[in-house]
């Protein structure tokens, strides 16, 4: 097969000048050949002191966001005959501190994932930390949020977004399209906190549906569908119309002998690893609401 | 916090990914326009309360070639902001949004069709309306300027 | 800040996509050759200014269009000054602008209204 080169233009910032400077590597490119491909042939090949980010190589992770040619891409899940160009330019994901080279500071980005609570919220906070039975959720329920729950972080569509541009407090379209994601489970009871969270400048009034979010993702999330729904409910309750129903019943208890099946795993065993004691305390303070 | 990184007020016409990010861009350009118009026409037929013979002399100012494309601009861009501005209010509060599903592999081909469907639909409908009222303007506006 | 306030522009922008045809195909209609439109006039403004109708539509106009700005302009300044202080600036200097710029633009509805 005819050997086919790509230039790689790679904008790299450098954090001792604070500025950004441009190295040209020509690829030998394969068919199938990714992006990162690329990126690990240069660092492997032509220079090692290329910086960037990526870990499962399959879509997974979401650790290898950047913008290609303009337009925040997952390398990995890019191939570099299917972009039809003899030249690619590659930088850092816009709209993100850069670090070092093509890798960007996700600091604000989870920051903003933890403010909108993340997790399951339930009235019966000792249910939800010592359970005795499921919740329960039928199919249809799950429709509702698989779409949003398909998220992986990587941060294109922060980098996507127009509002995020020169708007840092704004929650963007990630952290929004999550924050629908467990309003509209049918296991969560915080709706209402939820909503509140979601209802100010930089929550869904912050959005002006230019959808570059629904656009980039690599995953069909559709953020700017979960901002719009969400919308439609903040109009509803303002409205004073009914908004989400109820979360259902938790499953019916089983019969005494039937010990529940939760209580049967016994107690965790011993940790073998130094230290694992303490980061498992500090991993329990963190995920238990008791504590919060 | 930091704006480092961020594109600032470039990021908000670029990266032009799809075609509701152009149609954004062009929403925030043509409102920014429309009001500073909005204050000078306020100030223009404020004339009218210095009486006759100044509302005839603007009159007479603002009837030039310049001031008639000028116009047709402002009419354009007050066509296209309100035609986009339908389809947000109906898209924005969720009006006409479509129900989540599952995504199917692959999921950028489909998420991409379903939106620009909906952005299609509503844009032409609303168009075909409109395009004839702009027509009508820039038949008149040719005519004004043949003279 | 409450970003409710967003909910106005989508009403008065449903409201001024009809207001402003109307005053978009005033201009249109009523086109007499020679110079600037005769509905333009200032008998034929005078003639439609006298009419209560007309003055209120021009008020109901210039409030929406007034409200439907403001809160657009404010929209697209909050998006870059972020701090809660300026946000409060922004809010009350635009509002003093918009506030003078509609008693200015009141000024021919109510000269006129008299007769
Ligand atoms: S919503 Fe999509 S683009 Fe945004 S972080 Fe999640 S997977 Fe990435």
């Amino acid at each position: 097969m005819e050997e086919r080169k790509v230039i790689f233009r790679l904008r790299r910032y450098d954090p001792e000048t604070g500025g950004y400077r441009e190295d040209r590597y020509e690829i030998p490119v394969y068919r199938g050949m990714t992006v990162l491909d690329g990126l690990i042939w240069i660092k492997e090949n032509l220079d090692r002191t290329v910086s960037y980010r990526a870990s499962c190589r399959m879509g997974l992770c979401g650790s290898c966001g950047m913008t290609v040619n303009g337009r925040p891409t997952l390398t990995c899940e890019t191939q570099i005959l299917s972009l039809e160009r003899d030249e690619l330019t590659i930088e850092p994901l816009y709209n993100m501190e850069p670090v070092r080279d093509l890798v960007a500071d996700f600091h604000q980005f989870f920051k903003n994932q933890r403010a909108i609570k993340p997790y399951l919220i339930r009235r019966d906070i000792e249910e939800q930390v010592e359970p005795t039975r499921e919740y329960l959720q039928d199919p249809e329920e799950w429709n509702l949020y698989i779409q949003f729950a398909m998220c992986i972080t990587c941060g294109l569509c922060y980098s996507a977004c127009p509002t995020t541009a020169t708007n840092e407090k704004y929650l963007g379209p990630q952290a929004l399209a999550n924050l629908f994601r467990f309003y509209i489970d049918s296991r969560d009871e915080g709706w209402e906190e939820r909503l509140a969270i979601a209802d100010s400048e930089d929550g869904v009034w912050g959005c002006h549906l230019a959808t570059g979010c629904s656009e980039v993702c690599p995953k069909g999330v559709d953020p700017a569908l979960a901002i719009q729904l969400l919308r439609r409910e903040i109009l509803r309750k303002s409205l004073g119309k009914k908004t989400r129903r109820e979360a259902r019943p938790l499953a019916p208890l089983l019969p005494p002998e039937e010990e529940s099946p939760y209580r049967a795993f016994g107690e965790a065993p011993e940790f073998t690893v130094e230290g694992a004691e303490e980061a498992a305390e500090k991993f329990n303070i963190l995920h238990d609401p008791r504590k919060r | 916090m930091s704006r480092k990184g961020r594109k600032g007020i470039l990021g908000w016409i670029i990266p032009i990914t799809n075609m509701e990010r152009l149609l954004y861009s062009l929403h925030r350009i043509t409102g920014i326009g429309l009001t500073l118009y909005l204050f000078i026409h306020i100030y223009e037929t404020s004339m009218r309360a210095l009486g006759r013979e100044t509302w005839i002399s603007t009159s007479e100012f603002l009837d030039n070639p310049v001031f008639h494309i000028g116009l047709l601009l402002v009419v354009l861009a007050a066509i296209f902001h309100g035609a986009n501005g339908i389809r947000l209010i109906l898209q924005e509060l969720g009006l006409i949004a479509p129900k989540p599903t599952q995504p199917v592999y692959p999921y950028r081909k489909y998420h991409r069709e379903r939106r620009v469907y909906i952005v299609t639909i509503t844009m032409l409908i609303l168009g075909i309306g409109v395009a004839i009222f702009a027509l009508r303007d820039f038949l008149i506006l040719l005519e004004v300027l043949g003279k | 800040m409450n970003g409710r306030i967003r909910l106005g522009i989508y009403f008065s922008g449903a409201l001024l996509a009809v207001l402003v045809l109307i005053h978009l195909s005033l201009f249109s209609y009523w086109f007499v050759e020679g110079g600037y439109y005769t509905n333009m006039s200032w008998e034929a403004v005078s003639e439609r200014m006298n009419s209560l109708l007309w003055d209120a539509f021009y008020l109901v106009f210039l409030t929406t269009v007034m409200a439907h700005s403001y809160i657009g302009i404010r929209n697209i300044l909050f998006e870059y000054i972020t701090s809660d202080g300026g946000r409060r600036l922004v809010t009350y200097a635009l509002a003093l602008i918009w506030i003078s710029a509609y008693i200015y633009g009141l000024i021919p509805i109510i000269a006129s209204a008299g007769g």
